[in-house]
Order: C-alpha cells, then structure tokens, then sequence
C-alpha cells in the first residue's frame, strides 16, 4: 500500500469561495524581477570580448599554419574526402569525352602520418615523409574507387589481360600532387592500401596497372577477411535482426492501435438504460410528472440510489413529510425533509413493467453488439501479442546467433569492429561496408591503379558475322563493349587481339554498347540466342547531352541506392 | 462520457491573445493578473484534488503562480494553453509539497465515479467490491493514479492530459487504458 489518503465524497467547494481567495497584489508583493541576464552585464561583454578576440587571433594563427582543419588519432592525421577533381593519365582514357568519373581529394600534411579513409571503408596510410614533395607544403591526394562496371567503363580503365578480360572484385585509383606537379612515392617508404573489396575475391588475383603500356601486371598483396561468407553471414544476421526490430516495433504499434480501438467500444452503462444495478437501493417516488417531462417520457420509473450513501439507512427508516427533487446537468438528487432537517441523497431513475423488458432487451442487445467487437478486437490485439513474443524468442536467437559469430571471427569482424569504435563518428557511413567486405591489403611505392580481378576468357565468337543497326541502319563501330551484367565482366571487340570478326557474347543477359561519333552512346540488352537468331543487334542511341553516369548505371542495372 | 473544459481549451485565436498577454506580463509582472485570474480556479481544484489540507492547497496554489512569473521569460510558447505549462509546476510543486511539509499524498474520490469502474471491471457495486477498489487504487503506481484521476475524477479529455503531460492524445489514451487494466488487475487480484 502506498502512502495516500483516500478520501471519499468530500463535500465541493465553491468557485465564489476560491475566486475569494484570489489575491494577485499578495502574489505581486512576493515576486522578485529576476536579475539582469548575465550576457547583458558590463563585465560580461569585457570578459568575453577579450576572450573572443584571443580565441579569434589563435585560430587565425593555427589555420594560417595548417591551411585546414586535421583531425587526430592515434598519433595520426585522418583526412576526410574533399571534392572531386578530374583528371586522366595517358592510358586512363574516358570512352565518351563528356563524361568523367571525378577524383576524390584530399590534402594531407606529408610531414606526419595521415590515415585517409576513403567513402567505402578503404584506408591510404601514408607515413611522415613517404612522399617525395616539391616543397614543404600540403599534398593532394585523389583518389577513384570502382565498385561497377560503369565507373572504371567511364573512367576508361583497360580491363584486359593477356586474352581475357578482367572481372573486378575492388580497383582503385590513387595519385599524387603538389602545386599542381605529379609527386611520388619514396621508394624506400612505401605507403599502406587496405582497398576494400565488394565480392568475395576467391579465384581473384592482384594487378597493378603500367600507366605507360597500359598493361596490368600481378602485384603482392595480403588478402584480408579470407572468411568473407562468415562475414557476410554475419551480416546478414545482423540484417535479419534490424527486420525483426523493426517488424517488433510495428507490431507494437498495431498492438497499441488495437487498445486504442478497444476504448473506442466501451461496454453499455446500465445508466443508459435506466436499469436498475442494486435492487436494494431502489424506491418509489410520487413525483410531478409535469415538472419532470424528461422522466414522465420514460414510463412508469422508479428510483434508485446510488450505492455507498452513508444516510441511505437513515433516511429510509424515518418518515418524511416532504421531499424534491432536483436536476443537474442530467443528475438527479432527491432532498426528504421535515421540520428537524432534510437529507439528500443522489439517485437515478430506473424504468419498471415493460420498458424495463424492453430496456434489458435493448442493453443486452447492445451489450452482446459491443462484446462481440471487443471480443474481435481482443482477439487480435491478444494474436499480435503473440505474434510479437514469437519475433522477440527469434530476435533474441539472431542475437545469440551474432554473438557466437563475434566471437568466432577472428580479424574481420573485430578488425570492422575496432575501426568503427575508433571512427565513432563516421560510423554511420562505413557500417555496412566495414561489416561485408573483405579486403586486399597491398604496401607500394608507386602511385597508379590497383585491381582485384579474375581474368575471365573471351566468348566464343558467333559464326555469322553481326549486324550492327541503329534504326534498320547498319554501322560500322570501330569497337564494341560487351557487358555480361551476371559475371561483372567487360569485353571488347574492334582492336587485337579481339577483332570485331570474333565477336561473341556468354549466355548471360548483355548489354552491347558502342560509342558513336559526337558521343553519342548506343546500346542495346540483348542475349546470345536473341543475336544468334537475327545476325544482329538493334541498337538505341542515347544523345550525347543525355550520356551521364547515372544513365550508364541504370542501362547497365547498376543503379545503388545510397544510405 | 468526457467533456471538454472550456476554461481549458482554447480556440486559435483565444491562443493567440492569451500569448499576447504572456508577451505583455513577460515586460510587466503587473500584466500577469488576467492569467492568474484566469488559471487561478482550475490550477487550485487540481492541486485540492491530490491534497487533503485546503489551506495548503491554496498556498501551493500561490506558490504556482509565483513560481510562474519568476520564471515567465523561460516560457516557450508551443501551441498548447499557457494552463498545460502552469499544470507542469503545479505537479512538481505539489510532490514538492510532499516532500517539505510531510503532507500525504490524497486522491479525492466520489461515489458515482466508483460506478464507472464497476461497469468497466462488470463487477457489482456493493460495499466490498467498494473496498476493494479503493484499496486498489491505493496500490498503483502514482503515474497511473494520476492517469485514472485525470480520466475518471476530474474527466478531462485526452488532448487536455496529453498536454499537461506532455504527450500526445492517443499516447494519453494508450497510457490510460493500461492504467485501468493495472486498476482491473489489482481488483480482481484483491478479491481475497
């Protein structure tokens, strides 16, 4: 039992009696002004001003030194990507002119260690002094990622090796600059590549590209999160249990929905009937129907007092000489009196002979009617509280599941997991990268391109040669790109030692696409069977001012949705 | 079954002017008299309905009011009456109450609001069905005696209670409905 009174039936005050015990003058007399804000004092504006004055001249002198802002970790420079500059080497040749995958930049102070991390979770480390500078200042780096067919397409990356081509599991880009001059790598101060990879890279190798032949060369690297299916299965738990999260909360959502319906279907009152609920309570009364139309309209009546009425006995067992009856807002009390006093007593009128059958008949009716869609409503509110411990046994399962898993990964979960604890605030951004890829791990002292790529063999070629038409217009491309949208693969037809005469596609669904004059783009879905069939390909044409890379995405069904 | 406290709930434009008053009092204590007139009443009966000692309630319900104008320039204005903020301190300087002047907690109860709960729990109205129900309300939680008193006491509409609680209307609603089968539970339970 708490500590509370309950009172019962204390008698109303009045408001004429709290309206008497208003006294707002008392209440004025009593307030004091609050004091003059602190930020509108003399010595306020003195203090801080000079503060502000310090502050300012102490960062103008930090920003001079350090151009922009660093932020540190573990005794090394974090930068963050900047804009996008674009840029292109000799044999990194965008196929349409007016379309250009953009570097990322960031500018690094070469004199400490800096730690770039890229949009995907992908880490530069460049030691203090691995740069070979042109002068003591802040160096650029920029950097591509190529996740899809259609960035390192647009970026006009050679994706052949020897007689194959190339399917890529992860490739990026890194170079470096310094007033506007290409920099390089120490030689003997290699920088660190952790270049997280979007496909399990089983059967995958390592390339570097030679920025002057254009040619990939396989280059050492330590592959990382070799147990990728463990981390995505991981993952995937972790997906499942946001679902049921989520599935829980809606759930409860409905469940209080269902108890909101509830209240929507009170059960009928007796009161509304005008049926009696104590039968040893009620009475009869000889009332003046004409002063009552109200009751006199409800038949015969009687009256019944409401229960817990300390002077009910009492009254009952005198005899009264008089009494009224008095209505309030639909509320009737009844006054017995006499010489030596009266008594009141709180009463409701309660209908007798038929109208009380007929009443009963009505509020069983109803009673029935309201129980039947509580019942309803219960039912299912009772079903969705099933239905939610069932998901919360299961959440909780996904959760044990995870944790064995936790602890079962040995570097790539905790490895994700150490970089997000120390990164807090960029967690949101990297988590689902982190938590999936595996990586490639590669030290280098060169900058240039990277891959992690499965040469993949040409397609048989068809033994017709293909038509290529636009509009039943037959042309003559100088070269054709093949995209096998399962196999993230590119081909290309129209140079040795892949001539247009050998051209050929897999089994996959395709997309042919070739660069017309202008760049224009056309290009085609098609199949192996389809082409086999007709001799040709039928070609649509993107113009050139439509070509973008968001246009090539979703041709090539690339198209990502962004956290 | 609830009505609307017309003292209470306001139209726009009655918001309006009563935030025009507030702007006024804000620059000139004396100018706080129309809400104090205004609030005085309704501020008091809630304070009176959770106390036993009037005089007390009267000076807890000053103390509101003072409390109220030394602290006037921190009130935001967010679409609600200025009442909801006043029921705010009223509520803390009650359990303030409370606490200070070892002053019990009450909870003011008429017979004919006990009718309600017997139609809702089906039960009949008797004296020891009666009993049971005081001293179930006697045992809830204080949050959801001041949910059924809001409700069934004093019959305040939900948007009303979801204003002065903070809240929204149909979260006032949730929040009372388990209230009242807290309330069935510790009936049934105190059948014994």
């Amino acid at each position: 039992m708490k500590n509370r009174k309950i009172i019962l039936d204390r008698g109303p005050i009045s408001s004429q009696e709290i309206a008497e015990r208003q006294d707002f003058d008392k209440l004025l007399k009593s307030f004091k002004a609050p004091p003059n804000p602190y930020w509108k004092s003399i010595w306020f504006w003195g203090t801080t001003g000079v503060a502000t004055l310090g502050l300012f001249l102490l960062t103008k002198q930090f920003l001079t030194e350090n151009e922009t802002l660093k932020e540190t970790l573990h005794e090394e420079n974090i930068t963050l990507a900047l804009n996008g500059l674009p840029q292109d080497t000799e044999c990194i040749k965008s196929p349409v002119a007016s379309v250009e995958i953009p570097f990322v930049s960031h500018e690094i102070d070469p004199s400490i260690n800096n730690e770039i991390i890229l949009e995907n979770g992908t880490t530069i480390s460049i030691k203090a002094g691995s740069i070979e500078t042109i002068s003591s200042g802040r160096v650029v780096i920029k950097t591509r990622l190529f996740e899809d067919k259609t960035t390192a397409f647009l970026a006009g990356v050679p994706m052949d090796f020897k007689n194959s081509a190339f399917e890529s599991a992860g490739m990026i880009e890194i170079r470096g600059e310094q007033e506007g001059k290409e920099v390089f790598v120490r030689t003997d101060q290699p920088i660190e590549v952790d270049l997280k990879l979007y496909k399990d890279y089983n059967g995958f190798d390592f390339y570097a590209l030679d920025d002057q032949s254009g040619k990939w060369s396989t280059y050492p690297c330590e592959f990382l999160g070799g147990k990728l299916d463990e981390v995505t299965a991981l993952s995937e738990t972790d997906k499942k249990k946001t679902v049921l999260t989520n599935e829980i909360q809606s759930i409860t959502t409905q469940i209080s929905e269902k108890e909101n319906d509830l209240l929507e279907v009170p059960l009928p009152r007796k009161e509304t009937y005008y049926l009696p609920k104590n039968e040893q309570y009620i009475f009869t009364l000889d009332y003046n129907k004409r002063d009552f139309p109200e009751l006199a309209a409800l038949g015969p009546i009687n009256f019944e007092a409401y229960p817990n009425q300390a002077n009910y006995e009492n009254i009952f067992k005198k005899s009264w000489s008089n009494f009224t009856i008095e209505e309030v807002e639909g509320k009737y009390s009844v006054t017995f009196s006499d010489k030596l006093g009266e008594e009141s007593l709180k009463v409701r009128p309660i209908v007798t002979g038929i109208r009380l059958e007929e009443a009963i008949q009505e509020y069983n009716e109803a009673k029935q009617d309201a129980q039947a869609k509580r019942d309803l409503i219960e039912a299912e509110r009772e079903q969705l509280v099933n239905r939610r411990a069932e998901k919360n046994v299961e959440l909780q399962r996904y959760i044990a599941d995870m944790e064995k898993r936790f602890n079962a990964s040995d570097v790539d979960y905790l490895e994700a997991k150490k970089i997000l604890e120390a990164k807090e605030q960029r967690k949101d951004r990297f988590v689902g990268e982190i938590l999936t890829a595996a990586s490639a791990k590669f030290r280098t002292t060169q900058f240039g391109v990277f891959n992690c790529d499965k040469p993949v063999g040409y397609p048989k070629p068809f033994e017709n040669f293909i038509r290529f038409e636009i509009a039943g217009k037959v042309i003559s491309p100088e070269a054709v790109y093949v995209f096998d949208l399962d196999m993230d693969v590119r081909y290309q037809f129209g140079s040795l030692p892949n001539p247009l005469s050998s051209f050929g596609m897999n089994g996959n669904e395709n997309v042919v696409m070739i660069i017309l004059e202008n760049n224009e783009v056309a290009y085609a879905h098609t199949s192996k069977a389809s082409v086999k069939q007709s001799g040709s390909v039928q070609l649509n044409v993107i113009p050139a001012e439509k070509v973008t890379e968001g246009r090539i995405k979703s041709i090539l069904n690339e198209e990502r949705v962004s956290a | 079954m609830s009505r609307m406290n017309p003292m209470y709930h306001h139209t726009n434009e009655k918001l309006r002017s009563e935030l025009e008053w507030i702007q006024l009092a804000k620059r000139d204590p004396e100018k706080f008299a129309p809400l104090y007139e205004k609030y005085h009443e309704q501020i008091f009966r809630y304070i009176y309905q959770r106390m036993d000692d009037k005089e007390l309630a009267f000076d807890v319900t000053s103390q509101v009011f003072l409390k109220a104008m030394n602290n006037l320039h921190k009130y935001e204005y967010r679409g609600v009456p200025f009442g909801s903020w006043l029921y705010r301190i009223a509520k803390s300087e009650l359990y303030q109450a409370f606490r200070d002047r070892s002053s019990k907690r009450a909870i003011n109860i008429e017979t004919v609001h006990l009718a309600t709960f017997m139609d809702v729990f089906e039960d009949e109205e008797n004296e020891i069905n009666k009993k049971r129900l005081l001293s179930s309300i006697a045992e809830l939680k204080e949050a959801d005696v001041h949910l059924i008193e809001m409700r069934f006491f004093e019959q305040r509409p939900y948007k009303e209670m979801g204003e002065i609680l903070g809240i929204t209307e149909n979260n006032a609603k949730v929040k009372t409905f388990r209230a009242l089968e807290k309330l069935k539970q510790l009936f049934n339970q105190n059948n014994r």
